[in-house]
């Protein structure tokens, strides 16, 4: 009986799980491609420029830390080159535009 | 029946009827090719959109960043022009002000040219990757009309319709395999864009070091004045930090 039950039981989580996991990935995916979700870019350079004090080393260290904006921006512009690939489906899709087969 | 022909699948009506069948083509091969061509198209038009919308975005938050910095940079100039005393603070403060401008407009100028040659070899990569995709597409069905004129003409002929079926499939299946082995090498053209990243990740790296060595020695200027024998110490610090 209880083996009856734990079987079927097991398989369902794995499938929950494989299904849960399918979802992250895609939703990951999907959010930066723009097919969902919020654009995740520039989340880091939210960072808030440190107060003025009059203090050079404090002056000095919010110059710097002004860098990674730039810094950061370019590591966005990487992400682009996902995007040449976009139409690979599209592509690949011409393999199955008729079956020879059948004539 | 010859064994191709039973490895085809075609049963003996369907290999006899094959002369008299040219009219499915239409819906069987022709169709589904322009299908998926409309279907590649709209993709490709997808990708532009998502592509420009990025950049537009990616552009109106750099400027908004740049502008935020900007103004806290200005706040940090103001305090540290109220601490001069003299005017040889005062000229301190307006070369370290001088300085920094300098460093920043030549940090900026340096990532804005990375950022507008990566874009350009993005924009390569993809005019390069339609065009290869074109001329395999345009290949795949200049082979499959082909197939189709040479059946019509076997059929014309009086060629035995199994025969000039058999002909007909194995000139479909290597258009196939020939578009396949294509789209195989397209898809390794988008490996061109590796160096490009490289070779901008490193300029920007210079550009970056260069900024942070000019505001460094803009430093040790400010504070050989307002803290004079602090600025070799500062020097020794950063070196031990690495932070350089």
């Amino acid at each position: 009986m209880n083996k009856k039950i734990s079987t079927p039981l097991g398989i369902l989580i794995l499938a929950l799980v494989f299904l849960l996991a399918s979802y992250i990935i895609f939703y990951m995916k999907a959010s930066y491609l723009g097919d969902g979700g919020a654009d995740m870019s520039f989340q880091k350079q939210s960072v808030t420029p440190p107060a003025a004090t009059g203090d050079i080393d404090g002056a000095v260290d919010a110059i710097l830390q002004e860098s990674l904006v730039d810094e950061e921006a370019f590591d966005m512009e990487v992400l682009d080159a996902g995007l040449i690939g976009l139409d690979s489906q599209e592509i690949s899709d011409f393999d199955q535009s008729f079956n020879e087969t059948t004539f | 029946m010859p064994v191709s022909s039973l490895a085809q699948g075609a049963s003996n009506d369907t290999q006899r009827n094959f002369c008299n069948r040219f009219s499915e083509w239409n819906t069987k091969i022709d169709r589904p090719i322009a299908d998926r061509e409309a279907k590649l198209e709209a993709r490709r038009a997808d990708r532009l959109e998502k592509l420009t919308e990025k950049r537009k975005d990616r552009d109106e938050k750099i400027a908004e960043n740049r502008e935020r910095w900007s103004e806290n940079r200005d706040e940090h100039f103001a305090k540290l022009n109220e601490r001069a005393q003299n005017d040889e603070q005062r000229q301190a403060v307006a070369d370290f002000v001088a300085a920094v401008k300098v460093a920043i407009a030549t940090r900026k100028a340096a990532i804005n040219a990375a950022i507008q040659a990566f874009r350009q070899g993005i924009d390569k990569a993809i005019a390069d990757r339609k065009t290869a995709v074109d001329d395999a597409v345009q290949s795949f069905k200049d082979a499959v009309s082909a197939a189709e004129a040479k059946a019509k003409a076997d059929c014309d002929a009086g060629i035995d319709s199994a025969t000039a079926r058999q002909n007909f499939v194995n000139s479909l299946k290597a258009a196939k395999e020939q578009f396949k082995a294509d789209r195989q090498e397209i898809e390794k053209l988008k490996d061109a864009i590796k160096p490009l990243i490289d070779t901008r990740k490193a300029a920007i790296d210079k550009a970056i070091q260069d900024f942070k060595t000019a505001i460094k020695k803009a430093k040790a200027d400010f504070k050989a004045v307002f803290e004079p024998g602090s600025e070799d110490k500062d020097e020794n610090d950063d070196d031990d930090n690495g932070s350089s």
